[in-house]
């Protein structure tokens, strides 16, 4: 088992990527960042993540698409924390099953503790 | 007594009197027949009077046995003859009983005459006294004078019988036939006075009747034809009554439903009327309901539409809080991000730095713009969207969009292709937005990079800016929708925006009074097309903003 905990973030958003990724990796993660839905469940399942960020809005695949193939894929699986502008009433969090959700724009400190509070099984 | 009665009668007496006349005709015929008979053995016995005098004569001239012999044989023919006279009337009957007397005195006296011719014939030598003869002879001739003239009258009389008896026929046959005439005359007056009569009176009752008054009976005579007659009629008066009684109560009845019928259709013509009413009632009712209908349609669309504009709203709120959302977030992590770094290592790499304020600025950038798009509607939707025209070069103009889009994609290639100079009279800011506005479109839906070529072409009166891609395209359902306020071709596609570039554009440029269209090339891709005319320095009218 890898030392590192690794985290998968999901966002059309290059900005918002670079941002996180290069937080996340400040506090000792292995980060994964990729730009839609269908890059993420490539990924996943050989990935395992210990937790996923995830968008709902972006091209392509969008984030409730993604959550529906995810868990049709054998478990375990990761817990999820959606990163939206704005709780989406078409695809609420219940129906992803999320572990959580951070507000855009969301504090850097209120992201580092969501991260860390749902990996820390994991470390 | 009945007409049939009389007649039998009648027949009958005319078959009495017929069978009369026959019986008198064949008495009569028998009569004479006897009478004719009678009279033909009268005249056989005068002529026989007449040849036994001849012969007796001739006996006596020449007094042979033959001459005797003879007369002999004629006297017994002679004698039968009288004695075959049968008369009825009492002259007839003296002359019988003269002829017969008659008969035996010629008989004596030829019988005297005879004996002493005979003897002397006997004895020749005895002759014959001539007085004897003359005597004998004048005794013959008055015997058979005598016995001539009898018979004579003796037929004269039965011939006069028989005519006398002719006529008595011919006056009884006429009598009878006159008392039948009489007879059948006044039976054939009776007869017809009593027909006349009757006649009359049922005429007179016909006519009564025939007037309507049905109580009318005629007097019924006798127990005869005319009274069956006159029974008949009054039978058939009482008849005519009954009939007439039932048929004016059949007329009553028939008034009666005529009169219900008419009362009926009058009911029914009431309900058809009110039928009629409630027809209109109800089409008005109809008409009204239709009304409604429509008018809940139009409720109903006009709410749909507010339903649909509230949704669009809402939408477009939550999309423009993401699209705000996202820079802001950018904007605030690396603010952040980079506070941390110093604050737990007291210093940033430089390239982390560098990085970090080019982003910065970046997302300000895209910040501003999203600003300016929402100000911008707000501009349009408030009608204060306002131009400032002046006099530029759209080619220039063009080619810097161009240069500064060149700056945010190294995937694309921008071939711009413009006359040197294209002048026209706009708001040079409005037009670099709106053509940015086509540029950033072009770059951002060929996402995987290509070639996108800007055309200008000063044709007369209008500038023409053309923006090709050769990106996703437009479905085809969409074109009409992209100039809309809020529409997104490619909703769902992830690709960021308000769904207000095109609008505003399209306002901006129909402000100018030019014109804004889309494309859609089969070889894939997207062409704008944006035409505006040159104008002039006059004011145009189009400088005003107007409200969507």
């Amino acid at each position: 088992m890898n030392a590192k905990t690794t985290v998968m973030v999901v966002d059309d958003d290059e900005s918002i990527r670079e941002f996180v990724e290069w937080a996340l990796t400040e506090e000792g993660y292995e980060v994964v960042a990729v730009k839609d839905g269908a890059a993420a469940l490539a990924l996943v399942e050989n990935l395992h993540p210990s937790l996923i960020l995830l968008d709902l809005r972006m091209p392509g695949m969008d984030g409730a698409a993604f959550a529906r193939a995810y868990r049709g894929l054998p478990g375990p699986h990761s817990p999820i924390i959606v990163t939206s502008a704005a709780r989406d009433e078409r695809c609420p969090a219940s129906e992803i099953e999320a572990a959580g959700h951070l507000d855009k724009p969301f504090d850097l400190g209120d992201l580092l503790a969501v991260v860390e509070r749902h990996t820390a099984a994991r470390r | 007594m009945r007409i049939r009665t009389q007649f039998i009668i009648t027949t009958l007496l005319f078959g009495f009197f017929l069978v009369a006349i026959g019986a008198s005709v064949i008495v009569t015929s028998q009569q004479v027949g006897a009478a004719a008979e009678q009279e033909k053995i009268a005249s056989s016995i005068a002529q026989g009077a007449n040849e036994l005098g001849y012969f007796a004569n001739e006996y006596l001239i020449y007094r042979e046995s033959q001459q005797l012999s003879r007369w002999q044989a004629r006297f017994t023919s002679f004698s039968t003859d009288v004695a075959a006279l049968r008369v009825g009337k009492p002259e007839q009957q003296a002359l019988v009983r003269n002829i017969q007397a008659g008969q035996q005195r010629m008989q004596e006296v030829f019988g005297s005459i005879a004996s002493p011719v005979e003897r002397s014939t006997q004895n020749q030598s005895a002759g014959i006294d001539a007085g004897f003869l003359q005597i004998s002879w004048s005794r013959m001739a008055v015997q058979s004078q005598s016995l001539i003239s009898d018979a004579s009258r003796l037929s004269r009389l039965l011939r006069d019988q028989v005519d006398e008896t002719r006529q008595a026929n011919l006056i009884v046959v006429l009598a009878m036939m006159g008392v039948f005439g009489a007879y059948f005359l006044v039976n054939y007056r009776i007869v017809q006075q009593r027909l006349l009569r009757s006649i009359s009176a049922l005429k007179r009752g016909t006519l009564i009747i025939g007037s309507g008054d049905l109580n009318y009976f005629i007097k019924e005579e006798k127990n005869d034809d005319i009274g069956d007659l006159s029974r008949a009629f009054n039978q058939m008066a009482a008849n005519l009554k009954l009939v007439t009684a039932s048929k004016s109560d059949l007329e009553r009845e028939i008034a009666e439903r005529t009169r219900a019928e008419a009362e009926r259709e009058r009911l029914l013509e009431q309900v058809q009327v009110k039928n009629e009413e409630l027809q209109s009632q109800s089409e008005e009712i109809q008409a009204q309901f239709e009304e409604l209908r429509v008018a809940n349609e139009e409720l109903v669309e006009a709410n749909a539409s507010t339903e649909a504009a509230v949704r669009a709203r809402d939408d477009f709120l939550s999309i423009a809080a993401h699209e705000l959302k996202t820079p802001v977030t950018s904007l605030r992590g690396f603010a952040q991000t980079l506070l941390r770094q110093y604050e737990k290592r007291g210093a940033v790499e430089p390239e982390r730095l560098s990085r970090a304020i080019h982003v910065i600025d970046q997302q300000s950038d895209k910040l501003t713009k999203l600003v300016t798009q929402l100000l911008d509607l707000s501009r349009l939707e408030s009608g204060r969207l306002s131009l400032e025209r002046q006099r530029a070069d759209i080619s220039r103009l063009v080619a810097e969009v161009a240069a500064a889009g060149r700056l945010h994609t190294n995937r694309h290639t921008l071939f711009v292709e413009a006359p040197s100079t294209a002048e026209a009279f706009v708001d040079p800011l409005r037009i670099e937005q709106v053509v940015t506005n086509l540029i950033d479109n072009a770059i951002r839906y060929s996402p995987d990079g290509g070639p996108v070529l800007i055309n200008v072409i000063a044709s007369g009166a209008n500038v023409e800016i053309a923006v090709r891609d050769y990106g996703l395209g437009i479905p085809p359902e969409h074109c009409p929708h992209v100039f809309d306020r809020f529409y997104r071709a490619h909703e769902g596609g992830g690709i960021a925006g308000l769904g207000l570039g095109l609008y505003v554009s399209k306002e901006i440029v129909t402000q100018h009074g030019g014109r804004i269209e889309v494309e859609c090339p089969p070889d894939g891709g997207t062409r704008f097309v944006l035409t505006l005319p040159v104008g002039s320095d006059a004011p145009d009218g189009h400088d005003q903003a107007e409200g969507p």
